[in-house]
């Protein structure tokens, strides 16, 4: 039996989780320990990976799980736990599991239960890592909700005043989304006959699929599928639970929600909904544009209206998913390579900028920037440390969103022509709600409570320096993450526009 | 090129290890630039590969010393260096000197390889860096509110350009890269396309998007209408270079997004002087440079750049003639004399010739102004005030500062035989051929021939006023201690007043004797050779190739111009020599413009109200939209469904782990109909 490396990483961090959990005390040096070892099984799994070979998964494991005895007549139904990786779930995993790492390092001084603390942080972790390395529905859906359960109480048991109702409302609404989701999968996977819930070899069966499934029922499935992962993404109009949930999430929890759950979403879409339902993708296409415009504009509107900084961050965050979106909407290779480029991107520069949030809390007690001036003056490596994340954020050359970005608006320029001047012209604002942000809290004369004020922490400096760093070696050498990419079967669907191939 | 980062524990001493590292710049950008000379072919290298797009597009950096790159290198680095020095002194009592330093590093490498991109992908990625860096340094003093106000516009403005050339770019892109089914375009037979390997597809420098022609002294005839397929009238083109004017019009100050020039003066004078003068606004004009030789403009492209160069060159003009600030009045000149840059781009790109002229007004102009600028630095460092109504009678104290921003003016007003004569004259004769074929043309050009009128007027406002009369009208606290041995004449007038010491005057000296000789460089063959399709004049003769030749009109214009510019100083004693200030009556009838100029057309205000008050409006009416109308449709669903749940409430214990129960048994009632109902309905569904 061949074990995959990939099977040592779900064990590392799920053994990790519970051990930690239950550290009591020492858990922060559990937590470090057991996260530092799935950075370094993840680097293990980047040397193993051949990136020319794209016909298929790589790091494969396949073992039969169970099989539903079906009723007479029906079909038996295999169960696998399947685990493989390709070029775009690859850099999902190393943004996961580097995050974790730094979120922890962060968090390093937390007082309050560091056990159940640290243990739900790495679990998060474990369960995205599953979601992106299982090539099973079941086994992918069974992690999907692994990631929700701990976030959730990350939210309600550390989280900040309105907790209860931030967490509540994270769960109903994601956990809604997931049933949709959830349904729309098992209906793909039964109405299309594929006869197993195993997806290794699942875009071999698209032809199948397209028979199997009527448009009516494509277009049903897509728009389900369309909802129940734009939720998680998230894309307007179905976000308001994002900037709650991050606004009142500790900050290790605001990391990994904006910097591995978003791009669950993305994920999802690139993986299922828009290769498999070629019909439903044709017909909704023009409405995916248009969520993904509106998605662009509304969020960097949103985010010169706000004055909390986390409150900003979260609507930033919904303009750089909404180009995210925009770029599997157009569904070229380019396009997707620009998507997970940018989901990679934005995974390392939001969790620079909602560190600095948090930071911002401890060094002011607020994070609301009218009241909070001078920044530079008083706490010059935050405000260095701001000043990078905002810049990586709107996009500056040297910075890793540039090329992702760049790459995005190419794709759509060539998708769609002079509409690529609405993402461009929300780049403008984007500019500007970011300076004038540090423009108030960085600069100027200082303003707030800042007789109490203290510069960076040591571990809070450490797990800032460390993304810091990322986003400037990604930023001057993107082709280190961009390589990986296009190493993945699914930039052999014949119908994959520029792939070669005609779709029907 | 080189990057002097290395500086932050250094100390005091970092001013002397970054003059070290730029001198090192400059030897090495005069050994390229040197080599581009005497070089058949520019040089090429495209090895470094960035980002490779699947299906065979790549996103290449790669290095090439074109003609008008190694004229910029000369450029950046001899005024690099000088300002390098001056900082040693000028900014010697400011906080964050490493900072200053770094950043004024990072900008010089990043502007060496800027002129150095070979395609246009890697100098957008230059360009947003310069722009960064110009950010950073207007922002330095930035427990300033104004300064970090200026930074922050500085940047959102430029970008607003910087948006429609990325579209412009991809609009070239697209009609010549294959992607509507175009092949590759090799604009240029000699140059051979390095990614024509099988498999590979159009690299981005290599679709119509390199550099490098073999021949640089005729600009590239724009692509015939028809050329590109789905543009039979050359619609797109049009579309593209104007998209390129945007973003040359975002980093050169050029009307209408010229705002941002003025305020960027809040940064220290040195970064006026080197970014603000020299390099980085001189950046939009190589760009539309570049693109003329390699890419070409089509005749409409170019009339709307030459109309917009013409008018700005006025229009920025008149503002320096009220501006009551010395570094303002420079910056308006600056965005004037771009003007005048971007005006014999469309004009070169018009008649289809290399944009030499532009690019010798570039050369001359970036070293007068930036001496203009150190000059001004001096007295602003002496006397502690930029108020040009509380200086005066400076030229006694000051003898040295005076001389050289003497020169300064006179070489910026063009009067003969300092070196924007030489350039003004055949930037002026060039747009004099291009508008004389366009109907109502000549008023385009009566604009560009008023401003030399103005040129003179505020530049020697300018020095009248700082330098002429008795003694200072207000005296204030001098910015710096005394030194301890000032160098230059001790003048009789306020004591406290004199010279800076060599380390500031030396690069005033050097700018002046190159600003008093530049204007004959192009007569070396090699030199001339750096400004492709230049016709070097001088009272109607002019030297194309090597062939002197006569034309009336050209010396018509000669004199024309010069007496302008005399004029200009003329009035300008008559209303400010001898100490004279002159105030407007307030009843006069020009009074009304006087207010205008003042508030600068109010273009700041109306954008501040449209553009600035108008999205912050539009965005708390959207954050309205987004808490009760999208929240509260959310929150709407939720009560409805409390109310419909009302009677199993007892189930509603708000123990987390019940609902993780009911989550899991609910989904297993899922998966169980789906395993067993679903093949019974599928047929249902039209399929299974």
């Amino acid at each position: 039996m061949l074990v995959s490396p990939l099977t040592l990483l779900l064990a590392v961090a799920f053994v990790g989780a519970g051990a930690t959990f239950f550290a009591g005390p020492k858990a922060r040096w559990v937590a470090v320990i057991f996260s530092g070892a799935t950075v370094a099984v993840v680097v293990y799994t980047l040397t193993q990976f051949q990136l020319n070979f794209t016909l298929s998964y790589q790091l494969l494991e396949v073992n039969h799980w169970f099989t539903f005895a079906a009723l007479p007549g029906a079909p038996g139904i295999s169960v696998d736990y399947a685990v493989g990786v390709d070029g775009i779930s690859l850099p999902m995993v190393l943004l996961s599991s580097v995050v974790t790492l730094a979120a922890v390092v962060y968090h390093w001084e937390e007082e309050n239960a560091p056990g159940p603390f640290f243990g739900l942080l790495l679990l998060v972790n474990a369960g995205v890592l599953g979601v992106f390395v299982s090539l099973d529905v079941l086994l992918f859906f069974v992690f999907w909700e692994v990631v929700l359960i701990p976030m959730f109480f990350l939210i309600g048991r550390w989280g900040g005043a309105r907790r209860h109702y931030a967490a509540i409302k994270f769960f109903v609404y994601t956990h809604v989304a997931s049933v949709v989701m959830f349904v729309a999968l098992l209906a793909m996977v039964f109405l299309g006959g594929w006869g197993t819930f195993d997806f290794v070899n699942l875009y071999g069966l698209q032809t199948l699929n397209q028979s199997a499934l009527s448009s009516v029922t494509q277009v049903l499935l897509f728009g389900s599928l369309l909802f129940g992962f734009g939720v998680k993404l998230p894309m307007v109009p179905f976000h308001t639970w994002l900037p709650d949930a991050h606004v009142e999430a500790p900050t290790g929890g605001s990391v990994l929600l904006a910097a591995v759950l978003l791009k669950m979403g993305a994920y999802g879409l690139i993986r299922f909904a828009m290769p498999l339902l070629p019909v439903g993708r044709e017909v909704l296409t023009p409405l995916i544009f248009f969520l993904a415009f509106l998605s662009i504009v509304w969020g960097a509107f949103l985010s010169l209206a706000q004055r909390d900084l986390k409150r900003l961050v979260a609507y930033s965050s919904i303009n750089h998913m909404g180009i995210v979106l925009l770029a599997i909407g157009l569904w070229t290779q380019v396009g997707v390579l620009a998507a997970v480029l940018l989901m990679f991107a934005h995974g390392l520069v939001s969790a620079v900028l909602f560190m600095v949030s948090g930071s911002m809390h401890h060094a002011y007690g607020t994070r609301d920037i009218p009241s909070v001036g001078g920044m530079s003056a008083y706490t010059p490596r935050l405000s260095t440390m701001l000043m990078v994340g905002s810049l990586a954020s709107l996009g500056l050359p040297a910075l890793v969103s540039f090329p992702a970005e760049f790459s995005a608006f190419f794709a759509t320029w060539e998708g769609l022509g002079l509409l690529v001047l609405i993402p461009l012209t929300a780049l403008v604002v984007t500019a500007a709600f970011y300076l004038w942000m540090m423009q108030r809290l960085s600069f100027g004369p200082p303003r707030g409570s800042t007789l109490k004020t203290h510069d960076l922490p040591t571990p809070e400096l450490v797990a800032l320096s460390l993304m810091v760093a990322l986003v400037v070696l990604y930023g001057i050498l993107p082709f280190l993450v961009a390589q990986y990419i296009p190493a993945s079967p699914l930039f052999h669907i014949p119908c994959f526009s520029g792939g070669g191939g005609v779709c029907p | 090129m080189l990057l002097g980062l290395a500086g932050r524990r250094f100390g005091r001493a970092v001013g002397w290890i970054a003059v070290a590292f730029e001198a090192g710049a400059l030897v090495s950008g005069f050994y390229v630039a040197l080599a581009e000379m005497g070089a058949a072919l520019p040089y090429h290298d495209q090895s470094f590969v960035w980002l490779n797009f699947p299906g065979g597009t790549r996103f290449v950096l790669g290095t090439l010393v074109s003609p008008l790159g190694a004229l910029m290198l000369l450029v950046i680095n001899v005024v690099g260096l000088l300002v390098v020095l001056y900082s040693n002194e000028y900014m010697a009592h400011e906080e964050g000197l490493p900072r200053y330093y770094a950043e004024l590093m990072l900008f010089l490498s990043a502007m060496n390889a800027l002129v150095l991109a070979d395609n246009y992908l890697e100098f957008i990625l230059f360009w947003e860096l310069v722009g960064l860096c110009s950010y950073l340094l207007i922002g330095f003093f930035y427990k300033k509110p104004e300064a970090a106000s200026a930074a922050k516009k500085a940047f959102v403005v430029t970008r607003v350009g910087d948006v429609l050339f990325l579209a412009g770019v991809f609009l070239f892109f697209a009609s010549f890269a294959g992607v509507h089914g175009v092949g590759p375009i090799n604009l240029y037979p000699g140059t051979s396309c390095p990614s024509s390997a099988p498999g590979t597809g159009p690299t981005w420098a290599c679709s119509g998007f390199v550099f490098a022609p073999p021949n640089a002294n005729s600009a590239a005839p724009f692509l015939a209408p028809g050329t590109v397929t789905g543009d039979p009238n050359g619609a797109l083109m049009t579309l593209g270079g104007l998209f390129i004017l945007g973003g040359a019009a975002g980093k050169s100050a050029q009307f209408p997004l010229h705002t941002w020039l003025p305020d960027a003066m809040e940064g220290p004078t040195t970064v006026s002087a080197l970014i603000h003068a020299a390099t980085m606004v001189a950046a939009g004009i190589f760009l539309l440079a570049i693109t003329t030789i390699y890419l070409g403009f089509t005749p409409t492209a170019a009339l709307v750049i030459l109309g917009v160069g013409g008018f700005t060159s006025l229009f920025a003009g008149t503002m320096g003639l009220v501006s009551p600030d010395i570094k303002r009045v420079i910056a308006y000149s600056t965005i004037s004399q771009l003007g005048y840059m971007t005006m014999a781009v469309g004009a070169s790109a018009y008649l289809v010739v290399g944009p030499g002229a532009a690019m010798f007004h570039l050369f001359t102009h970036a070293f007068f102004k930036s001496l203009l600028f150190l000059a001004a630095g001096s007295v602003i460092h002496v006397v502690g005030t930029q108020d040009l109504f509380k200086m005066g009678g400076l030229r006694k104290a000051m003898p040295i500062t005076a001389g050289t921003m003497l020169v300064g003016a006179l070489a910026l007003s063009g009067i003969f035989p300092f070196s924007g004569f030489f350039s003004k004259d055949d930037l002026l004769s060039l747009t004099y051929s291009a508008t004389s074929k366009v109907p109502f043309g000549f008023l385009f050009f009566a604009l560009s021939v008023a401003a030399v009128l103005l040129t003179a007027l505020y530049i020697f406002r300018l020095w009248f006023m700082a330098f002429g009369g008795d003694g200072l009208r207000e005296p204030s606290a001098p910015h710096s201690a005394p030194h301890a041995s000032p160098v230059g004449s001790p003048g009789p007038s306020p004591p406290a007043l004199h010279e800076p010491s060599w380390v500031m005057l030396a690069p005033l000296v050097v700018l002046a004797a190159i600003s008093c000789v530049a204007g004959f460089l192009p007569l070396i063959p090699s030199f001339s050779h750096l400004f492709p399709g230049l016709s070097w004049g001088l009272f109607g003769y002019s030297l194309v190739a090597g062939v002197w030749t006569f034309s009336p009109a050209d010396l018509v214009l000669s004199l024309v111009s010069l007496s302008l510019a005399f004029l200009g100083l003329g009035l300008a004693w008559a209303f400010w020599g001898g100490g004279r200030v002159y105030r407007m009556p307030a009843e006069s009838p020009l009074r009304g413009l006087h207010g205008l100029l003042q508030h600068r057309y109010y273009f700041d205000d109306a954008y501040d109200a449209l553009a600035v008050q108008g999205i912050l409006a539009l965005s708390k009416a959207m954050d309205w939209v987004d808490r009760y109308v999208i929240d509260g449709t959310v929150h709407g669903f939720e009560q409805g469904f409390s109310r419909l749940s009302s009677r199993a409430r007892t189930l509603q214990t708000g123990i987390v782990s019940n609902y993780a129960l009911w989550l899991v048994t609910g989904l297993l009632v899922l998966v169980i109909f789906f395993l067993y109902g679903i093949p019974y309905l599928a047929p249902l569904f039209g399929g299974g």
